[in-house]
């Protein structure tokens, strides 16, 4: 018996709702420069909130320099070659922790209203469900309102408010807003509830 | 900064104990301590310490820039572990995670408070801004403890996380300011 393995589902082309094709895949190394092109098209805005600073190119490389996708499994989106979002999903090999995955999105503020995030976390949600992971856990900054409502689309619930206790990159205190999902073993069609 | 170890100090029952970091060739004797906590206690914990393979990735993997681990040594015997996790990068860089274990028959002695201190120490040392403490909802001592250190509860998790025997556990997240003078309690 092979087990699945998380990037079995890729690569995948799917249609944004504007007729846009982008072509799902998983992150190797040679996607360092496009990266670099990606977050540097992230708005200082948005590059604030993110769990790291993007803005340096050897954060960037770090992900780059051990990939494993056991451990994090990042799912870029590409436009004629462009990377136009990137998802990760993280997960531990051992521990109390070890059901639980953690999801980040990041979308070009071109390609947003278009369902592509949404396109994303589908995937990753589908992905994470054929390796075993029972819990996706995402931690957004409380002011990113339209991501925290994004979330809450897949039925992600807000489970803790963590008043001030992440610092963002201009080193003003956020609160984090801690999201669970609790991951469905099958999908299951909706008659099946009458 | 770490010129304080090692370090000697009593316990509330007069035993001495050698405080100082971890290093390599500790591999062996902790792993015999963590033979000594009970199976019901290492159900609690977030690794599988039952396994040598687990121990040897701590050694290593061994970067105190990342995760320093003070040791508690009794004529070479390994009796505490206490670990100040954190992160270079991002926006945790502020926050150390705090883990510990205790000897089963060094608890009640004050080891834990004499650790803890240590580590607050440290991490004001650092310019670390706060203590994060994980726990599961059951380990009501634990919980008890780090409450008179000075944390406090922050957040519970519904059975977030699951322990060693797959059943689900109530996460609750501690969180202590570094700027408080805390209160010295034993436990």
């Amino acid at each position: 018996m092979s087990e699945k393995r998380i990037e079995d589902r890729f690569p995948k082309t799917i249609v944004l709702k504007d007729g846009t094709k982008v072509l799902l895949k998983a992150m190797t190394h040679t996607d360092r420069d496009s990266l670099h092109q990606f977050f540097a098209r992230i708005p200082e805005q948005d590059r604030k909130f993110l769990k790291h600073d993007v803005s340096k190119k050897e954060v960037i490389d770090s992900w780059l320099k051990d990939i494993s996708y056991g451990r994090v499994f990042p799912l870029l989106a590409e436009v004629d070659g462009t990377v136009v979002a990137d998802a990760t999903l993280h997960r531990r090999s051992a521990g109390w922790l070890k059901h639980v995955g953690e999801v980040r999105l990041v979308v070009d503020p071109a390609y947003r209203r278009k369902g592509l995030g949404s396109h994303m976390l589908e995937e990753l949600i589908l992905a994470a469900a054929d390796v075993g992971v029972e819990k996706l856990v995402a931690e957004i900054v409380a002011e990113e309102r339209a991501a925290i409502r994004a979330f809450q689309r897949f039925n992600f619930e807000q489970v803790a408010v963590l008043p001030g206790i992440v610092k963002d990159q201009t080193g003003r205190y956020q609160d984090l807003v801690v999201m669970v999902l609790d991951v469905p073993t099958a999908f299951v069609p909706d008659w099946f509830y009458f | 900064m770490f010129k304080r170890y090692p370090k000697r100090a009593r316990l509330n029952d007069r035993t001495q104990v050698t405080l100082r970091l971890m290093v390599k060739k500790d591999q062996q004797a902790l792993y015999e301590f963590f033979q000594r906590v009970s199976k019901e206690d290492r159900l609690f914990l977030r690794d599988d310490v039952s396994k040598p393979a687990t121990i040897q990735s701590w050694v290593e993997e061994l970067d105190y820039g990342r995760i320093l681990p003070l040791l508690a040594l009794v004529d070479g015997r390994v009796v505490g572990d206490a670990t100040l996790h954190r992160r270079v990068h991002g926006w945790t860089r502020h926050l150390g995670k705090v883990r510990l274990v205790i000897d089963p028959e060094y608890r009640q002695k004050g080891l834990g408070s004499l650790l803890i201190k240590e580590l607050k120490e440290i991490a004001k040392g650092l310019k670390l801004e706060r203590l994060v403490v994980e726990l599961m909802g059951s380990q009501q001592a634990a919980l008890a403890a780090f409450r008179q250190l000075g944390f406090e509860r922050a957040a519970v998790l519904y059975h977030h996380v699951k322990d060693r025997a797959g059943r689900p556990q109530d996460l609750v997240i501690l969180i202590h300011d570094l700027e408080e003078v805390p209160e010295p309690v034993s436990f």
